[in-house]
This record gives structure tokens, C-alpha cells and sequence, in this order.
């Protein structure tokens, strides 16, 4: 009997299910004895029958016996084996989605061990949905604690042999069973310790236990120390998780920068430090306004890179500190650090967010079960997030309304239009102010320092200001222009407006950098000798750092917020403002884009940064707290934060691309910096492993270096990693299949129950003629159409081969089942009740199939009722007990017949169609009992 | 964090420490929000019970609309007149299941049986109803009166979740559908 589907997977979600897996196990119990006990029940079953077919021959009260008879049939069934596999056989999920069934099993068989993670061994599906069995437990077990505790450990013990806290941790069960388990976890190591006296083993097991201890206690001590808990607390406890994520983000940021100060400061500052090269111009002294501009006194300092040597530094003796190479080195090391964080995050939020989750789906459920945040704790944002929530589904009602009504054409296209036009609008717009950034950079600057003679920072902040300006001005048209759209989700409003915000933003620091790099631009600007352009450069991201952040402290939190609460006080129409996450979070990004843009040029702007994200939290925390409302749309906080994260990706590799052009191929200055007189900044590297190749003593180092550089090398990386892709690519796919089939196949089973269901009400309520299985009717068109192809050939016999026969779908698909016909498939010739009645069938196909079954003797085939079997069992869990425990009291009482089972069968099914008074001649013999 | 002055012993915040996924300092702080509720009951004996209306007194449980589901699920009283009444233990389960490092699965389960209303070990249309009455509360907002609409979130959220059309969510069934929505995370967790 090898055609159950795989237990494991159909050990999905579904009740139906449960149903059917209990029944299954009961089955494969009974299979174990059936060569003994077996034959046993049938002889039991036969001399029971007689008994049964005394209440069919009463013709007075025929519906009520009938329900008697059908429960002793029902009996029978029970007890035999063969009748559950022939209601399993009957579902929808193993008949009717047979092929789907299949299929599942056929991913798994092909796919090898790639898929035996996708069908969960025992272990990791307990773990991630939870064992079945400790959840009915803890369900249904009211009391016995103990049993329970003792039951929970020994499953653990089952699935990975220790019980560690961690999994103590995670079951859901209260206080006083996790006591229990925990103190059978250690009596159990206790005695594990004494019997095993492997020395090997306790020292292995000793080791993996302090590891463990100290994994545990450095996460909690790592969970303890978190900075800014407790604002981050308040603050989603006033405003919900998406303020919160803003401040995450913050708080993200800022941790990930002071490794990065560490890095630079520490391998490139500290050691130009220690032996300070002479000032060109000793006269220039620190006036204060350097912190603005950035230049002058600041220009001969260790925070730009026309300051650091090209020698080595030798001020402890005997160490030889090669600057150039310490200065590449460590800003690699920096963008290593930052890529590496940053794939991580993106990656994870990616997966959770994105890939797990079906995205548009998943609307209600999610507005319904995820809507109230437990985090909060303030009244006014508790009434306030009522008021959304309400909103909010009022909302994707209508939109989902919206969604079904397509738009007419002629709006359609109006949309099309109005969006070609605001493409081109912002394109345009984007490409001005490209222009005039390249222009101001270009020809203005020098008109306007002249005509500002007097004011030098004036001068050199211009540009700066400039950018600051367009960046604070133009977010507020691009977000009016997108909204103007008039797109159908508000989700994809924001996604469009936050893309041209980036777009914008990115595209003005390009063309200050193309403007940097550029041989012929660079010449108009720094046509003094001396100069040093990316000493420049670096200057100009320090402004545009510095005055970004006076511009967002400034206007766009004292002025937009604090004035605007002002304000509400004068004019009660005015509301506070809400905090603008979006807007925020892209200001970070920004900033942020500035430091990874600068760091090559100023290794110290990673200190300024710092210090800008440590200040901006506290200001946007206070401002946050005292100045805003709660946002009345509700933040999918952990979306955009995918979102967000990709974005800072995005710039993050634009700026990493820079670098390296800036790295590999551009000249550095002549007189300046760690490079001087080198054609690219990269002959540095190359020039030190010239030498430590032609040094006899590091050979190998010069081997190594030559293999890793060799064409074939870099070329059988390039082959492992798209290798790697593809596998990954195709083993995902296989994994979207498989779900998908999990998916049918869950559907069938909820069918399955539907049809379950049907068919015990029917019983119970003795209709079971007159609406007999309306849900077999699908089942019977699946039938038809085979019997269609195959109808010539004679359907095998059913209970010859048992174990065979149906391991073909053809075969059991063109096995027609007397139990899946329809009253109203049938004619009935006889009316009158109390009667057995003789029907032919409608269908001339089914009729032709029904009488090719019935000329061969053998497939004359037992009755049994299957909806009341399954129907009780579905009912109580009880029924499932006593069938298991039915099973068990089979296997005790085991004298051993020998006859065969199949001559026990027909003995058996000839008994019972001998209850009725009919002629055995005829082709399809129906019993009431069964509809 | 100030073990010393705790009056839980060493034995029991070790115990507790390796039964939840809080900290001893933040076991102590519990402790001492617990102790505030009632310090005349919990002087007498640490695993005394307290109504679980009196968690209203805390600011986090203040305005949650679920608490009471919270204490019913929670508590391990047997008495029949005080059944949502919760000890320490219990107090500590619960923010055990909403802390912040609690995973994915342990969450899900609690929250099925928190929004598992009538108790029937489904999560059926009726406990729907009653979730999103609780969440939509109408105070000064705008009501969700219209039963037609109720009914309309009703039929979505089955359509969405019920992957086996009975009309129910079984608990597998349940968490299945809210380790798709990625929200779940962030909003079922208390923070301390």
C-alpha cells in the first residue's frame, strides 16, 4: 500500500489534513498486523451481518433503520482496512488532484537533495510551524502537567537528542511546564554524564555547553546595551513603528560609522599624526569659519588628502609605515566593512519582506491580525491608531473595489499622458538643475567670486548652498507632481515620488564629481599651482555635508515643525506636522552618499558624520516629541525599510564605482597627497608588489599575488559564482513550484474536508438520497472524461492487487466507484421505499463502465459509508483516539485463520449484497445506506 | 542591574533567565512593574495572583484593546472566578511572547490564541468580527458601523487566508498566513 501521498507532505496546514494523517497512521498500524489479524475482523464482520440485515427488511420505518444499519456499516468499515483506503481514495485531493499530488512528489524525486530542505525533515518542520502534536497537547490537555512536560521533552529529544534553553525558550506553554522540562532537561544531562564516560564525548559536550552559555550571554548582553533604547521606546510608543523605523535607521547608521572612523583614523591619521610633515603656508591661522567652509586652515590638516605624505612614516624605529599603501588599504577596508553590512541587511529585510511574503496579497490579513501595535503606550496615539485602522480598511475596501473596476480607456489614456507629461516634467527639471550645478561649478563661480569680493565663505559655500537649496525645494514639487499622478495605491505614489527624490539628489552630486574628475574642468578651476583637486573635492563634500545638515536642522525641523506648532497656536485651523518619514529617511540616504563620496578625499569625515547623526538624533527626537502629530497613514514600516535599504545599496555601489575610476584611472595630483608623481593612485599597490616579488625572501607572497591576479583564477571565480547563481536561481524556482503545489494541494484537502463535511451531514440527517454528495459531481466529470478514453479497456480488479493496482493515475482514474454517484446520475426504476432499489445509470459512459465492473465477479465490492468515518473523526478528536486505540486492541486479539483475504472479501461483499432481495444479475447493486 | 536589592532569588532569576529571553536586569524591572500593581498581595507571597484588570494600571497594557484576551490566554488560575487573575510566572510568559527576541513561531502561536475569541481552537469569521471591533474602537474616530462592510473585511481576510476554504483558521493555517505578512514582527511585541 505504498500510495499515500508522502505524510510529510501533506503535513501542511490544512484540519483536513490532520484528519487524514491520523487516519493514515491508524492505516499503516493496521497494515503492520494485517497479515494475522486481518483476516479475523472479516470472518467477525460476517457473522455480524446477518444480524444487520434483519433491520433492512422492515419495510415500516426504513429511514431510521437505515441510520442503525448505516452505523454498523459504518462499523464495518471501520474495521477493515481496505474501506478507509478506499475513502482516501475518493477525496478530491488524491483522485481529482491525483496529478497535482503527484506532481509534488515528483518535484521532490527530481530534485534530490536539493529539495529535501523544501519538504521539511521531521525536525525543521516542528520547529518552524510548530510540532502538531505539542500543539494539540497544549491545547486540548487541560490538566496533567506532567504528562504534558513529559511528552514536550521526550519530542525534543526526538528532534535533536539535547534540550538546550534556547528550545526550552520557544515552546508555548506556561511557566510551570518549561520548570518541569528544564528540570528533566538537566536531570537527563545528569545521567547522561554518569552512564557515558566517554572522555571525548564530555569534553566535546562540556565545550558545546559553554559556547552555548556564552553565545546566550553575549546576546543578552549586546541586547542590554542597546543605544538609545529608551528614546527609541517613546518614541514608538507615541508614534507607532514607523517613526520608529526612521530612528532605527538613525541609529543604524550611526553605529556603522564609528567602525569606520576607527578604521581611518586610527591607519591613516594617527600615523601622519605621529610625524607631521611641514605647513606650506605657516601664516594661515584658524578663524572659526573653516568649520563652515572648510578650507583654509583646514586644508593643510590631516582631514584632507593633500595633506598625507607619500614616504613612510619611521617615527617608532625599526617599523616602516608605508602611507599609500595604509591610505588605500584602509578606505578598502572601510568600503568592505560598509558593503558587507549593508548586503546583509538588505538581503535579510529582502527575504523577509519580499520574497516570504506574497506582497500585494497579503493587504487584509495583515491590516486585520498586524494592525494594533502592541508597542504603544500613549493615549492619544492609541485613539489616533483607531482611528487609522478604521480608515485604513475603509480604505482598502475601496480600493479593492477600485481595483476590479478597470479604468475606461479614454482615462487611460488620459493618465498615460498626464504621466508622460510629468516624466518629462521632472526629467527636465532633473537635467536643470544638473545643468546648473555643472554651470555654477563652471563658468559662475569665478563671476561670483568676484562680485563677492569681501565675503570669503560667501564664495566658497555658494555651491553648497546652491545644491542645499534645490535639494530642500524641489522634494516638495516632485511629491506634488506625483501625487497629481493620481496613482491607484498610494504605496506606489510614494515609491515613484521617493525614486525622483533620489534620482534628483544623485544626480547633482554626479555632476560635481564628473566635474572633479574631469582633466579640462578641473584645469578652470584650480589653475593656481599647488592646488590639489581632490584636497578640493573633498572640501566641497564637506561643505555640502555641513550645510545639508544646518539646512534640515534649520528649515526643515525648526521652520516646518517648531514655527508651524507656533503657528497652530495663532491659527487653530493649522495641525501640527507630521513627521515626513519619507522625506527623512532620503535626507539620511543623502548624507550619507556625501560620506561615502568623501571619505577618499577627507579621511576624517567619517568624525564629522558621526557627530551630525549623534546631533540629529536628539534634535529630531525632541522636535519628533514635542512638534509633530502621528501621521494619519498608516507606514508599512517593514517594507519601505527594504525599501530604504536598497537605496542606500543603490548609492552605495554609485559611489564605490566612483572610487574606483577615481582609484584606477584617474591621474592624482602632482604635487599633493599619498600619490604624487604616480600616473593612477592604484600604482601604489602595484609597485609594492613588485618589490616583494623581486624580493627573493617573500617568493611565495609573489606566487600567491601572481595566482590571484592570473586571468584563469579571477575567470574560474567569475565560472564558480555564476555557477553558484544559477543553482540558487533554479533551485528558487523549484522552491515556487513546490510551494505552489503545497497550495493546490491544501485547497484539495480543504475540499476534501468540504466534501467530509457534506457527507456525514447527509448521513445524519438521513437525506443522504435526496442531496447526496453534491460535491462528488466535480469528481464524477473527472471520471467521465477518462472513461472516455479508456472505457474499452476492462478496469482492473480492485481487490486482487491492492498494492498495485493503482500506481498508475490512469488506473484510478478510470475505476468508477459505485460511492461517488449522485442520485441524480441515476435513473431509479423503483420508487416505492423499503424497496432496495435497482438503478441504471444516466450516463451512458459510466453506465458502460459500471457494467464492465460489475461482469467481473471479484470487483463485486464492499459497501461502506465513507462520510461517517471521516465526518466523526473530523468532529472529535475523540473518534481519532478510538480509532488508534482500535487498532491496538486489533493487535491483541490475533488467532490466525488462514484463508485468504481476497476469498475473505468477496465472501464478505457477496454477504452483504445478499441482504437485499435483488437479482445478483444486475449490473450495479445500490444499497440506500450509502447515499 | 540591582540584583541585590531584588527580592527574587538567585535560584529563581537563574531559572528565569533560562526560561525567557529577558535579562536579569530586565526580569528585576518586570518584577518591580509587577510588584507595583499590588505590593501588599506580592509581600506576602511572590506568586500571589492579580486580577488581570489591574494590568490596565501599567502603561503599556493601558490602551491595548486586547488585554483581556491577553490575561485569558496567559493565566494559569484554576479558579473559575478569577480566571484571567495572573502571578508572576505568568506575567512573565506574556512578555516573554511579546519581547522583542521572542521568534517568529512562538509569537504566532500566542497570538492565534489571543485572537481565537470564542475559544473554539479556530479562528473563525466570528473571531475576525470581533478583532477588527476591537481594533477599530469607536471613540472620537469614525465607526465602522455598517455591517455590510463588516462583512465585506470578513469575506477578504478569509479569502486571503483560508487556503483550505472552510471558512477557518486552523492554527497552522494561521500562522502560515502571518509569517506572509512581515508587519506581524514589529507590531505583536511589547518592549520593555
Amino acid at each position: 500500500m505504498n500510495r499515500y501521498v508522502k505524510p510529510n507532505i501533506l503535513h501542511i496546514m490544512s484540519d483536513s489534513d490532520n484528519i487524514l494523517h491520523s487516519l493514515d497512521e491508524t492505516l499503516k498500524q493496521e497494515e503492520l498486523m494485517f497479515g494475522l489479524d486481518h483476516v479475523n475482523d472479516d470472518t467477525e464482520q460476517i457473522s455480524e451481518v446477518p444480524r444487520n440485515s434483519s433491520y433492512v427488511g422492515e419495510p415500516s420505518q426504513p429511514y431510521n433503520e437505515q441510520s442503525t444499519l448505516v452505523g454498523n456499516r459504518m462499523k464495518t468499515v471501520k474495521e477493515t482496512s481496505y474501506g478507509l483506503e478506499d475513502i482516501l481514495m475518493e477525496m478530491p485531493s488524491r483522485t481529482l488532484g491525483r496529478r497535482r499530488g503527484r506532481f509534488i512528489e515528483d518535484v521532490v524525486a527530481s530534485g534530490r537533495q536539493d529539495y529535501n530542505t523544501g519538504t521539511f525533515s521531521r525536525s525543521t518542520y516542528s520547529r518552524r510551524f510548530g510540532s502538531n502534536r505539542r500543539h494539540r497537547k497544549i491545547t486540548e490537555v487541560g490538566g496533567g502537567d506532567e504528562e504534558l512536560a513529559d511528552e514536550i521533552f521526550k519530542e525534543i529529544i526526538e528532534d535533536n537528542k539535547e534540550v538546550d534553553n534556547e528550545e526550552i525558550r520557544a515552546i508555548a506553554v506556561n511557566m510551570e511546564i518549561k520548570r518541569k522540562i528544564r528540570r528533566q532537561a538537566f536531570t537527563n544531562r545528569e545521567t547522561k554524564k554518569k552512564n557515558k564516560i566517554g572522555c571525548w564525548w564530555m569534553f566535546r559536550h562540556n565545550m558545546s555547553l559553554k559556547f552555548r552559555h556564552f553565545k546566550e550571554d553575549t546576546r543578552k548582553m549586546f541586547a542590554s546595551a542597546k543605544l538609545w533604547d529608551y528614546h527609541l521606546k517613546q518614541v514608538e510608543g507615541n508614534f507607532g513603528s514607523g517613526v520608529h523605523s526612521y530612528f532605527t535607521f538613525l541609529r543604524g547608521l550611526f553605529l556603522l560609522s564609528i567602525p569606520s572612523f576607527i578604521l581611518s583614523f586610527s591607519f591613516i591619521s594617527i600615523p601622519q599624526l605621529l610625524d607631521p610633515p611641514a605647513r606650506n603656508d605657516p601664516n594661515v591661522k584658524f578663524t572659526g569659519e573653516e568649520l563652515i567652509t572648510g578650507a583654509n586652515w583646514f586644508t593643510e590638516t590631516i582631514m584632507y588628502y593633500g595633506y598625507y605624505t607619500n614616504g613612510t612614516i619611521q617615527t617608532i624605529p625599526g617599523s616602516m609605515y608605508k602611507m599609500p599603501l595604509a591610505y588605500l588599504l584602509a578606505t578598502a577596508g572601510y568600503f568592505l566593512l560598509c558593503l558587507l553590512w549593508l548586503v546583509k541587511s538588505t538581503a535579510t529585510s529582502f527575504r523577509r519582506n519580499y520574497i516570504e511574503a506574497k506582497e500585494d496579497e497579503s493587504d487584509f490579513i495583515s491590516k486585520v491580525f498586524c494592525a494594533w501595535d502592541f508597542g504603544i503606550t500613549s493615549e492619544d496615539a492609541s485613539k489616533l491608531q483607531h482611528t487609522m485602522i478604521s480608515t485604513e480598511l475603509k480604505e482598502i475596501l475601496a480600493e479593492k473595489r477600485r481595483h476590479k473596476e478597470s479604468r475606461s480607456s479614454s482615462k487611460k489614456c488620459k493618465v498615460f499622458l498626464y504621466r508622460l507629461v510629468t516624466w518629462m516634467l521632472y526629467l527636465a527639471i532633473t537635467g536643470g538643475c544638473m545643468a546648473l550645478v555643472y554651470f555654477v561649478n563652471k563658468e559662475l563661480l569665478n563671476k561670483i567670486k568676484d562680485s563677492l569680493e569681501g565675503i570669503v565663505v560667501l564664495q566658497q559655500i555658494s555651491l553648497a548652498l546652491i545644491i542645499s537649496a534645490i535639494n530642500l525645494v524641489m522634494p516638495i514639487f516632485i511629491n506634488l507632481m506625483t501625487h497629481w499622478e493620481d496613482y491607484k495605491y498610494p504605496r506606489h505614489e510614494m515609491y515613484i515620488a521617493v525614486f525622483r527624490n533620489f534620482l534628483l539628489k544623485l544626480g547633482m552630486l554626479a555632476v560635481i564629481c564628473a566635474f572633479w574628475t574631469d582633466d579640462d574642468l578641473k584645469s578652470t578651476q584650480t589653475n593656481q599651482s599647488g592646488s590639489c583637486w581632490e584636497t578640493d573635492l573633498g572640501q566641497e563634500i564637506y561643505r555640502l555635508v555641513i550645510i545639508d545638515f544646518l539646512f534640515t536642522i534649520i528649515f526643515a525641523t525648526f521652520c516646518a515643525e517648531f514655527i508651524r506648532k507656533l503657528l497652530t497656536k495663532c491659527i487653530p485651523k493649522l495641525k501640527l506636522a507630521e513627521f515626513s518619514i519619507v522625506n527623512n529617511v532620503m535626507d539620511l540616504i543623502y548624507g550619507q552618499t556625501l560620506c561615502w563620496i568623501g571619505i577618499y578625499f577627507s579621511p576624517l569625515l567619517s568624525l564629522i558624520i558621526i557627530l551630525k547623526y549623534f546631533i540629529m538624533f536628539y534634535i529630531k527626537k525632541v522636535s519628533v516629541m514635542q512638534n509633530c502629530r502621528m501621521s494619519t497613514q498608516r507606514w508599512r514600516a517593514a517594507q519601505s525599510q527594504t525599501l530604504f535599504n536598497a537605496f542606500l545599496l543603490l548609492s552605495f555601489l554609485l559611489c564605490a564605482a566612483f572610487l574606483c575610476v577615481v582609484v584606477f584611472l584617474e591621474t592624482p595630483s602632482y604635487d599633493c597627497g599619498p600619490y604624487r608623481g604616480l600616473n593612477r593612485s592604484y600604482d601604489a599597490i602595484i609597485i609594492e608588489f613588485q618589490r616583494l616579488a623581486s624580493d627573493e625572501s617573500s617568493y611565495w607572497f609573489a606566487f600567491i599575488m601572481n595566482v590571484i591576479s592570473s586571468v584563469w583564477f579571477l575567470y574560474s571565480i567569475v565560472v564558480i559564482l555564476s555557477t553558484a547563481v544559477v543553482l540558487v536561481r533554479s533551485r528558487s524556482i523549484g522552491y515556487h513550484k513546490f510551494a505552489k503545489a503545497l497550495r493546490e494541494q491544501i485547497s484539495l484537502e480543504g475540499q476534501d474536508k468540504a466534501l467530509l463535511l457534506q457527507w456525514l451531514r447527509d448521513v445524519s440527517t438521513n437525506h443522504g438520497q435526496s442531496s447526496g454528495g453534491q460535491h462528488v459531481v466535480p469528481l464524477l466529470k473527472r471520471h467521465r472524461d477518462s472513461i472516455h478514453s479508456t472505457s474499452t479497456s476492462a478496469p482492473p480488479s480492485r481487490h486482487n492487487s491492492m498494492s498495485h493496482e493503482f500506481q498508475r493515475e490512469s488506473d484510478i482514474l478510470t475505476y468508477v466507484d459505485p460511492q461517488h454517484l449522485d442520485a441524480s446520475h441515476l435513473k431509479i426504476s423503483d420508487g416505492s421505499p423499503g424497496k432496495v432499489r435497482k438503478r441504471e445509470h444516466k450516463d451512458p459512459l459510466l453506465h458502460k463502465a459500471l457494467v464492465n465492473q460489475a461482469k467481473r465477479p471479484a470487483t463485486l465490492y464492499m459497501e461502506h459509508n465513507a462520510g461517517d468515518v471521516f465526518g466523526s473523526a473530523r468532529q472529535s478528536p475523540e473518534v481519532q483516539n478510538r480509532s488508534s486505540s482500535f487498532s491496538n486492541s486489533q493487535r491483541n486479539n490475533s488467532p490466525s485463520t488462514s484463508s485468504s483475504n481476497h476469498d475473505n472479501r468477496a465472501a464478505l461483499a457477496m454477504s452483504l449484497a445478499n441482504q437485499h432481495p435483488t437479482e445478483p444479475s444486475s449490473p450495479v447493486y445500490y444499497d440506500e445506506g450509502t447515499f | 542591574m540591582g540584583s541585590t536589592n531584588s527580592r527574587l532569588s538567585k535560584e529563581q532569576l537563574s531559572e528565569y533567565t533560562d526560561l525567557t529571553y529577558f535579562t536579569v536586569g530586565e526580569i528585576n524591572e518586570l518584577f518591580k512593574k509587577f510588584e507595583s500593581l499590588d505590593k501588599q498581595r506580592l509581600r506576602e507571597n511572590i506568586q500571589n495572583r492579580i486580577p488581570g484588570a489591574k494590568l490596565r494600571e501599567l502603561p503599556e497594557f493601558k490602551h491595548n484593546p486586547f488585554l483581556h484576551r491577553l490575561c485569558a490566554v496567559f493565566s494559569t488560575s484554576d479558579d473559575d472566578d478569577a480566571e484571567d487573575s495572573l502571578n508572576f510566572d505568568d506575567f512573565l510568559d506574556m512578555m516573554n511572547a511579546l519581547s522583542d527576541q521572542a521568534p517568529f513561531s512562538l509569537k504566532a502561536k500566542y497570538a492565534f490564541q489571543i485572537f481565537d475569541c470564542n475559544q473554539n481552537g479556530y479562528v473563525d469569521k466570528e473571531d475576525v468580527l470581533e478583532i477588527i471591533k476591537h481594533i477599530t474602537k469607536k471613540r472620537d474616530g469614525i465607526p465602522l458601523t455598517s455591517k455590510y462592510l463588516f462583512h465585506k473585511l470578513i469575506t477578504n481576510v478569509m479569502l486571503e487566508a483560508d487556503l483550505d476554504q472552510d471558512d477557518m483558521l486552523g492554527p497552522a493555517e494561521f500562522e502560515h498566513v502571518l509569517s506572509k505578512s512581515p508587519d506581524f514582527m514589529s507590531s505583536f511585541r511589547i518592549r520593555l
